[in-house]
C-alpha cells in the first residue's frame, strides 16, 4: 500500500447501468484539493452544483484521505459528499469505525457513485474488485440488522458495513448512513441520498495492509511526533488520563452548562441548571460505562459502550452518549433521564437517522404544542419521554406526525407557520453550543458551508481554553480571523483524513510533517493553512453557484435578539453582524459571496 | 464555601464537592492555596511552576472563567458558584 499513490484507484460506479470503472483522479484536483472533504467535493461539483439532490444526478461520494487506513495515529476516517437534501449546499461527513481502513486495503482510494439503481443493491468491495449485488433481503431492514446479515454471510473477519436504515430508504432528509453498527455520517442527509438511489450497503472486506512510503525511518518518525502529543497528558487526548479519552465527548455537559451556553428548551434558555447532571459524561462513566471501543489507529478511544441497567430500557447495550445527541435529546428536549436518550440513540443508529436534527425536530414540535400552533392530537411535551421514543420511529417510518418532522426542524417549522422556532442555519440544525455563550462557535455556525455545525471551525477549543490561547467566549473582537483559520486547519484535517479530534493535541506543523513523508514532497504548515484555505473557498463557490448568495449567513433570532438566561453569559446576546463584518474581511468575501479574483488566485479556477 | 470538580478532578479529589472556610469576597488565590494545602496532589494542577495559574486547570466564579475577570485576584461574591474544570471539549 503505497500512500504516495494516494488518488490513482477511484472507482466509478453508474448504479443506473451497472458498470464500475476505475480511474485516477485528475493530479492537479489531488495536489489542490488532497484528498477526503476536498476531493470529494471537487467531485461533487463536477456533477453540477444545481442538481436535485435526490434525483439520479446528484452524486454520492465516499472519499478516503491520503493518510486513510495507515499508521498514522487517528486516520480511520473517510469523508462522505454530496449535495445535501437537507440544505442545498455542498455536505461533508465523516465516519469512524474501520470502512474507511478496509477500503484502502482493499485498493481503493474512493467511490463516486452517480446514477440510480433500478432495485436495491449493495455494493461488494473485496481485493480490488468492486461488484453491485442484490439487497432485496435486507431492504426495509434496519442498520444492526444488515450488518448481522452480511456477517453471516461474509464472515465476521476483516468485514466492514455501512449501511442505510429505513430512514434513508425512505428520505428522511437528515437520515445517516452508519458502519460497525454505531458510527455515523451522521450530518446533511447522505442516508436520504443513498436511498434515493437504492444503494442500501457497503460492504468491504480486506486485512489490514502495511503502508509503504519513500523514507520508513522518517515515516516512523513523524508518527512518533505525532503520537507524543496525543498521548501527552497535557491534553486532553491523553489515553485513559485526558477529559476526552476518560469520559468521551460527553465530558464537555457539565462545562457548557457552568457557563451558560447549553441550550435548553429548545434555546428558550441557555442552562440546565442541575438537571444537567444525570445527563453528563462523568454520570454515564460513574453509572453505565461498559467498555471503551476504539476505532482504528486511534489510542484515545473516546467511544463509551453503556449499559442500562433499570427501567423500560433495561438490558440496552449500545454507543455512544456522545455530547451532542446527550443534548439534543437531552436538555433540548427538557429531558433528564439518560436512558431514553441512550434508546433514542441506539433507534437513530438503527433506523439511519441524525440526532442532532432528530432532537431539535422534537424541540421545534415541542415548543409548537406549547405555544398552541400544532394542531390537536398532535401535540408533544416537553421531556415526554415515551413519545420521543415512539415519534423517532414514526420519523424514519414518515408515519403521522413523523413525516412532518422528517424533512428537518426548519420545514416542520415553517410547515405550522412559525419559521422563527428552528434554531438552524442553511436548513441544518445547530448544535450543542448556544452561541450566545460562545460567541466564536456562533459565527462558525453562520458561516458553514454545510449549515449550521460544530466541527467545520471547532473554535470552543479555544473559548473553553483548551488549546492555547487567550480567547474570552463573550468577547466578539478577533473571532472573524479565529474562525477562518479553525475553518482552513479542519479542512485540511478533514481531507487528509484525520480525526477531528486529532485537532486537540495536533496542529498544522504535525499534519505537514506526516503528509510530507507518506508523500514523498515538500510541504509545510503554511500549505496546509493554503490547502485548507482552497477548501474551503471551493466548497462556498459551490454553495454560491447553488444559490447561496449574499445574506445566507445567518443565524436564528433567538441568538441575536434574546440575551442569555443564565450565569456565565446572563444578557449577552451573538453580536454575529459585527463578527461577520471581520470575517468576510479575513476571507476576502464580498459579503459571502467568492470574488472571482479570489477563486483564482486559489486555483479553484 | 463549596467548590465543585468535574471530570478528571474530580477523580482526583475523590469528591465532587468540598466546603472550604473562607468567606466571601475571598480571592481564587486563597481558595486554590487553600485547596492545595488539603489536597496536594491537587496542588500541582493548579499552579505552574511560576506561581501562576496552570494550563491544565479552569476555574470558573459565577460561569467564567477567570483567565477572563482578575485571575487569581478574582474574588468570590456571596452565592458565587465556584467550578473547576480540567481542560475539557469533544464535538
Amino acid at each position: 500500500m503505497k500512500l504516495s499513490d494516494f488518488g490513482k484507484s477511484i472507482v466509478h460506479i453508474d448504479l443506473t447501468t451497472g458498470n464500475c470503472r476505475v480511474e485516477a483522479a485528475p493530479l492537479d484536483w489531488v495536489e489542490k484539493f488532497i484528498g477526503g472533504r476536498g476531493l470529494g467535493v471537487r467531485y461533487v461539483l463536477e456533477a453540477g452544483p444545481e442538481v436535485d439532490p435526490l434525483g439520479p444526478e446528484n452524486r454520492l461520494c465516499f472519499m478516503n484521505g491520503p493518510l486513510t487506513g495507515s499508521e498514522a495515529s487517528m486516520s480511520g476516517r473517510w469523508a462522505c459528499v454530496t449535495k445535501s437534501p437537507l440544505t442545498g449546499t455542498v455536505t461533508d461527513s465523516h465516519q469512524g469505525g474501520w470502512s474507511a481502513a478496509r477500503l484502502r486495503w482493499a485498493g481503493f482510494d474512493g467511490l463516486v457513485f452517480d446514477g440510480q439503481a433500478e432495485a436495491p443493491v449493495y455494493a461488494f468491495i473485496e481485493d480490488g474488485e468492486i461488484s453491485l449485488r442484490d439487497a432485496g433481503e435486507v431492504w426495509g431492514q434496519g442498520v444492526h440488522a444488515t450488518v448481522a446479515f452480511f456477517r453471516e454471510r461474509y464472515g465476521t473477519k476483516n468485514l466492514s458495513v455501512n449501511a442505510i436504515g429505513p430512514a434513508g430508504e425512505n428520505q428522511v432528509l437528515f437520515a445517516a448512513q452508519v458502519n460497525e453498527d454505531d458510527r455515523a455520517f451522521g450530518r446533511g442527509g447522505t442516508g436520504a441520498v443513498a436511498g434515493s438511489k437504492n444503494l442500501k450497503a457497503i460492504v468491504i472486506r480486506a486485512g489490514q495492509k502495511k503502508s509503504q512510503v519513500p523514507d520508513s525511518k522518517a515515516w516512523k518518525e513523524v508518527r512518533r511526533q505525532a503520537l507524543d502529543t496525543i498521548r501527552d497528558e497535557a491534553n486532553i487526548t491523553s489515553p485513559r488520563k485526558g477529559g476526552l479519552s476518560v469520559y468521551g465527548t460527553n465530558v464537555l455537559m457539565n462545562v457548557t452548562n457552568t457557563i451558560g451556553a447549553l441550550g435548553t428548551r429548545n434555546s428558550q434558555l441557555t442552562s440546565f441548571g442541575e438537571r444537567a447532571e444525570t445527563i453528563s459524561g462523568e454520570w454515564v462513566e460513574q453509572n453505565l460505562l461498559v467498555n471503551d471501543p476504539t476505532c482504528h489507529a486511534c489510542p484515545v478511544a473516546c467511544k463509551k459502550e453503556v449499559e442500562i441497567k433499570d427501567g423500560p430500557w433495561a438490558g440496552l447495550r449500545m454507543e455512544s452518549v456522545e455530547y451532542e445527541p446527550a443534548w439534543s435529546l437531552g436538555s433540548n428536549c427538557d429531558n433528564s433521564n439518560v436512558a431514553s436518550i441512550a434508546k433514542v440513540i441506539d433507534q437513530c443508529n438503527d433506523e439511519g437517522m441524525d440526532p442532532i436534527e432528530l432532537g431539535n425536530a422534537f424541540s421545534v414540535w415541542m415548543e409548537a404544542s406549547e405555544k398552541g400552533w400544532v394542531a390537536e392530537g398532535q401535540e408533544l411535551a416537553w421531556g415526554d419521554e415515551a413519545a420521543m421514543v415512539a415519534l423517532t420511529d414514526a420519523v424514519a417510518a414518515r408515519e403521522g406526525v413523523g413525516a412532518i418532522l422528517a424533512d428537518g426542524p426548519s420545514r416542520a417549522a415553517e410547515s405550522i407557520g412559525h419559521p422563527e422556532i428552528a434554531m438552524a442555519v442553511k436548513g441544518q440544525a445547530v448544535p450543542a453550543y448556544d452561541p450566545r455563550g460562545l460567541k466564536g462557535m456562533g459565527l462558525g455556525y453562520a458561516t458553514s458551508n454545510r449549515g449550521a455545525c460544530h466541527l467545520r471551525a471547532y473554535v470552543a477549543a479555544a473559548e473553553l481554553g483548551v488549546v492555547p490561547s487567550e480567547v474570552d467566549p463573550l468577547e466578539w473582537q478577533g473571532k472573524g480571523e479565529l474562525v477562518k483559520t479553525f475553518q482552513d486547519l479542519h479542512a485540511f484535517s478533514d481531507s487528509l483524513d484525520l480525526c477531528k479530534f486529532s485537532a486537540f493535541a495536533e496542529g498544522a506543523e504535525e499534519y505537514a510533517r506526516q503528509f510530507a513523508v507518506a508523500m514523498g514532497k515538500e510541504f509545510e504548515a503554511e500549505d496546509v493553512m493554503l490547502a485548507g484555505e482552497r477548501i474551503y473557498n471551493l466548497e462556498r463557490y459551490f454553495n454560491n453557484l447553488a444559490g447561496f448568495g449574499r445574506g445566507s449567513d445567518t443565524l436564528p433570532a433567538r441568538f441575536t435578539e434574546e440575551p442569555s438566561t443564565a450565569a456565565g453569559s446572563k444578557g449577552h446576546v451573538s453580536e454575529l453582524d459585527r463578527m461577520l463584518a471581520e470575517y468576510y474581511a479575513a476571507r476576502e468575501w464580498d459579503e459571502g459571496v467568492v470574488p472571482e479574483a479570489k477563486l483564482q488566485a486559489l486555483g479553484i479556477l | 464555601m463549596e467548590i465543585a470538580f468535574y471530570a478528571t478532578l474530580e477523580r482526583l479529589v475523590g469528591q465532587r464537592r468540598v466546603e472550604l472556610p473562607l468567606a466571601p469576597g475571598a480571592t481564587v488565590r486563597e481558595l486554590t492555596e487553600a485547596l492545595a494545602a488539603n489536597w496536594p496532589e491537587l496542588g500541582e494542577h493548579l499552579f505552574e511552576a511560576t506561581g501562576e495559574l496552570s494550563r491544565r486547570v479552569n476555574i470558573f466564579v459565577a460561569g467564567r472563567n477567570v483567565r477572563w475577570l482578575e485571575g487569581l485576584e478574582t474574588r468570590v461574591g456571596e452565592g458565587d458558584a465556584v467550578d473547576i474544570f480540567p481542560p475539557v471539549a469533544g464535538g
